[in-house]
């Protein structure tokens, strides 16, 4: 059983959807992770789970135009984050637990819980170091049982970065895009089995010793990798969000020196969203004996398609699973 | 004044300074160099309430403890005297007030009488109490309105049938066609044995996904439609009854704005001397003496040097430093603490004149109008001027607002030549001499700025090691002590790692102040702690004769290394 199928583990943890860009699935990923949460806290007599997004980009324009409204369904008891100005819409009938510190784009955030069922305007707040905060409030203020946190990858060092983080990615496959996303699922695959690097704080035991390790300023770009000294085979970086090569890229790299992370999220698995294509065709694809392994598993292992799924028989899980 | 600060390192100090409510961090990011003794005064007498308080409740920890708690936890609030709070505007109302209320049962009664603790917005915070889970969230309970309470109780029914409508649909799906909506507003399934006739029993509508799927929900209903219906009417009458509620609860907040903006005031003095309070119990410090005209210390503690030393395994020694003349110069060799000395003098006044208690036995001056630094900054350049230029900069900036202010110069000229740096030098002691008048010398007055001298009122402390300087009367001469050579001899390890070197210097050097008078020892400590720090002995040997004039040895340096001494010449 991988993480996200099993939501009677995420209590007192930070899930976050990661994705590239929008439109990859994060949000109808987070509603449908939202709905299993809810009810493993209900079974487990905890409190319901809190909403959060981290960046709004397109989503943030259609809130200030107006011309729609993208907002997730919440139940009474739902934490959530929102803009001052959508807390009295969408029929939730907040109660305010906190104002959340900084401003958005979109004005004072605040954190709430909805004492009826109704739909939350997600909104995050523009310095990632105030989702740190708003997650610390959260959860170690006990509001919430789960943190659920929508993100895109560039935007999620924060939440990433804390001991309790689990990440699951998700990524909107067609035929068009095939290729590209068999790659940026290797590559995630490769990013989340880096090994730990020695003092990696918060009580995180490390994976290998980093004597005579490199250690990376800032971020891992194809330029840095170039310029960094021959003699330097491992190299350190803070995090997986601070590297970006692209798959083959990083398998060159990983060819030629060891690569380890300060801090890593669990990873709970990928949320394959596809439109005209069998499941088969991407599980075949990630079945070879050359595919990267996670955890000892196949990557196909860890693949979980369409949250929306339903087949005959009936789905009760975040989706129909291939493993 | 913000060059003496960054000298005198005051924000590596800031940091301890801790005040918790929004109002006391903008005070302390302002980083106020007070110019009025009684506003000082009085900032010193604040801090005096609240270690008395501390002492007070020294019995009850947790009393202490909620003090901090709640002015933590206190929320800026809305800009006041408006017409129309928002709901998040009457939550931080709100939740300020439940913290207010906090602090008053945490502090006693003489603190609420010095500090105007006094209990406010009464009405108002009842009001607001009425909404919200605890005493910290707000809600716009039903309550408030009849009509809000009214709009909700039909809502609560509309949402439950609508409930129950999903329910039957999704049941309805499972039992026609075997497909598990499981709460979701619609499923994507496969589109083969999905016939238009069970689609049509299971009251579904469909549409294509891709080739293989349908994406399939609930088809309209007429009920549902009109429950739906219903529920936005409901929305309005709730939306509609809400809005009044906000009106009379903004209503009582506007009418409570001068009564919240003498609670936030109240706030911001108490937190401020409770911080202060802290720092000076953590730190020992004392209450600074404004009345006097010099600056006169005593054992006073540089706590960002000592810091310093303490993470290097170092010993830091405090100082005493008493200054009268208008014009003092404090020499000493490299590594002799000569800066340091200045900057602890700068360090003392600047807190002193941030309305705080100073780490130190005691510590007597009086008020600046202005405190300047002349001298290099880490780090600084500015195009087209070298150090010396930023130097003569800075000192004209400081030379034209020199009426009652108080000057620290380090190293001037330290860029030129000796000569012309020691000529440089008593030009500048002369001048200070003259502006702040021979008269001004030992005549106190009250402290206050303006009326410390019959000149301009103007001080400034000289370091540097160009002991050439001219010896005019009027000024004062301090040197810091210096190597304990005797000490540096016994304990140095020629054959120890550098950093051992160092700590052994340290532990050799005296950093204390002494008059600079015919009784100093002769040799040069620049030239020992050359040899100490691995100086070729031959060379030092040379500098030493060429130091003393007559190529008579005055010191051993290379003794001082525990080594052979060498003649270049042999």
């Amino acid at each position: 059983m991988i993480p996200l199928d099993d939501p009677r583990s995420w209590p007192g943890r930070t899930l976050f959807a990661a994705g590239p860009g929008k439109d990859a699935g994060k949000t109808t990923f987070l509603v449908r992770a939202a709905a299993l949460a809810r009810r493993a806290a209900a079974e487990a007599g905890l409190k319901p789970p809190a909403l959060l997004s981290v960046g709004y980009d397109g989503e943030a324009r259609d809130f200030l135009s107006g011309a729609r409204k993208p907002s997730v369904p919440v139940e009474p008891g739902d934490v959530y984050v929102t803009a001052e100005r959508f807390l009295r819409q969408g029929g939730a009938s907040p109660e305010i637990l906190e104002a959340a510190p900084g401003r958005s784009a979109l004005g004072r955030l605040c954190v709430a819980r909805a004492t009826r069922a109704g739909r939350a305007a997600l909104v995050g707040p523009e310095g990632n170091g105030i989702i740190a905060e708003l997650l610390s409030l959260i959860l170690d203020g006990g509001l919430a049982s789960t943190a659920l946190v929508d993100g895109s990858v560039n935007r999620i060092t924060q939440v990433a970065s804390r001991r309790d983080a689990l990440m699951a990615y998700a990524q909107r496959i067609d035929r068009g895009n095939l290729d590209a996303s068999l790659d940026a699922m290797r590559r995630i695959a490769l990013l989340m089995g880096l090994p730990l690097a020695g003092a990696a704080g918060e009580g995180a035991a490390p994976e290998a010793p980093e004597a005579a390790a490199f250690e990376l300023d800032g971020a891992l770009t194809v330029a840095v990798a170039a310029t960094l000294p021959k003699e330097a085979r491992a190299v350190i970086a803070g995090d997986f969000t601070k590297i970006f090569l692209d798959y083959r890229a990083l398998l060159a790299f990983m060819r030629t020196r060891r690569l380890y992370v300060r801090t890593r999220p669990e990873f709970a698995g990928f949320i394959a969203v596809t439109r005209g294509l069998p499941d088969e065709a991407i599980l075949g694809r990630l079945s070879g004996a050359d595919e990267p392994t996670l955890d000892g598993r196949p990557l196909a292992a860890w693949i979980r398609f369409n949250p929306y799924a339903a087949s005959r028989a009936g789905a009760a899980g975040c989706s129909e699973g291939a493993a | 004044m913000r060059d003496a600060w960054t000298f005198a390192q005051l924000d590596d100090y800031w940091a301890r300074y801790e005040p918790l409510s929004p109002w006391g961090k903008d005070h302390k990011d302002k980083r106020p160099v007070m110019t009025e003794r009684a506003a000082i005064e009085e900032s010193y007498d604040d801090i005096e309430a609240a270690l008395a308080w501390m002492e007070r409740s020294a019995a009850e920890p947790l009393r202490l403890e909620r003090a901090g708690y709640h002015l933590r936890r206190m929320p800026r609030l809305p800009e006041p005297g408006r017409a129309d709070y928002e709901l998040l505007e009457l939550f931080q109302i709100k939740k300020f007030l439940a913290n207010y209320r906090g602090l008053l049962a945490a502090t006693d009664e003489p603190v609420a009488r010095r500090f105007d603790l006094a209990p406010r917005c009464a009405a108002l915070a009842a009001e607001l109490d009425r909404g919200g889970s605890d005493a910290e969230t707000f809600y716009l309970a039903d309550s408030y309105d009849a009509g809000l309470a009214e709009a909700r109780a039909g809502l609560a029914a509309v949402d439950a049938a609508l409930k129950a409508a999903k329910a039957e649909a999704e049941a309805l799906a499972k039992a026609e066609l075997g497909l598990a909506f499981d709460g979701r507003d619609f499923v994507v399934a496969p589109r083969e044995g999905v016939s238009a006739e069970a689609l049509e029993r299971a009251k579904l509508t469909a549409e294509p996904y891709d080739d293989g799927r349908l994406l399939l929900r609930p088809a309209p209903r007429a009920a549902i439609a009109a429950l739906e219906e219903r529920r936005e009417a409901l929305y309005e009458a709730e939306r509609e009854a809400e809005n009044r509620v906000l009106r009379r609860l903004s209503a009582l907040a506007e009418a409570a704005g001068p009564e919240l903006g003498a609670a936030v005031r109240a706030v911001a003095r108490w937190d401020l001397a409770r911080a202060g309070a802290l720092l000076a119990k953590g730190l020992g410090c004392t209450r600074p003496r404004l009345d006097g005209d010099g600056l006169e210390l005593e054992q006073g503690r540089f706590v960002p040097c000592m810091d310093e030393c303490a993470a290097l395994g170092l010993s830091y020694e405090p100082l005493d430093a008493t200054v009268r003349s208008a014009a003092a110069l404090i020499f000493g060799s490299n590594m002799g603490g000569k800066t340091v000395a200045l900057k602890t003098l700068c360090f003392m006044q600047l807190l002193a004149q941030a309305g705080l208690y100073v780490p130190a036995a005691s510590f007597r001056t009086r008020v600046y109008r202005e405190v300047h630094y002349v001298g290099e900054l880490v780090g600084e350049r500015l195009a087209g001027l070298s150090g010396f230029g930023f130097e003569v900069w800075r000192f004209q900036a400081a030379w034209a607002s020199r009426r009652d202010a108080l000057a620290f110069f380090d190293e001037p000229a330290r860029t030129t030549g000796s000569h012309e740096a020691e000529a440089l030098l008593s030009a500048l002691v002369d001048a200070y001499l003259a502006a702040g008048g021979a008269a001004g010398d030992g005549a106190a007055g009250d402290g206050a700025a303006g009326d410390g001298a019959a000149g301009d009122g103007a001080r400034a402390v000289f370091a540097t090691h160009f002991r050439g300087v001219a010896r005019l009367p009027g000024a004062e001469y301090w040197r810091m002590h210096g190597l304990d050579r005797r000490a540096a001899c016994a304990g140095l390890d020629a054959d120890a790692p550098l950093p051992e070197r160092l700590a052994g210097i340290n532990r050799a050097m005296r950093y204390r102040l002494e008059p600079d008078d015919e009784s100093s020892p002769p040799g040069s400590d620049a030239l020992a702690i050359a040899a100490m720090l691995g100086l070729d002995c031959a060379v030092v040997e040379r500098a030493e004769r060429y130091f003393s004039g007559d190529f008579g040895t005055v010191y051993s340096a290379s003794a001082a290394r525990g080594g052979e001494t060498t003649r270049m010449d042999e």
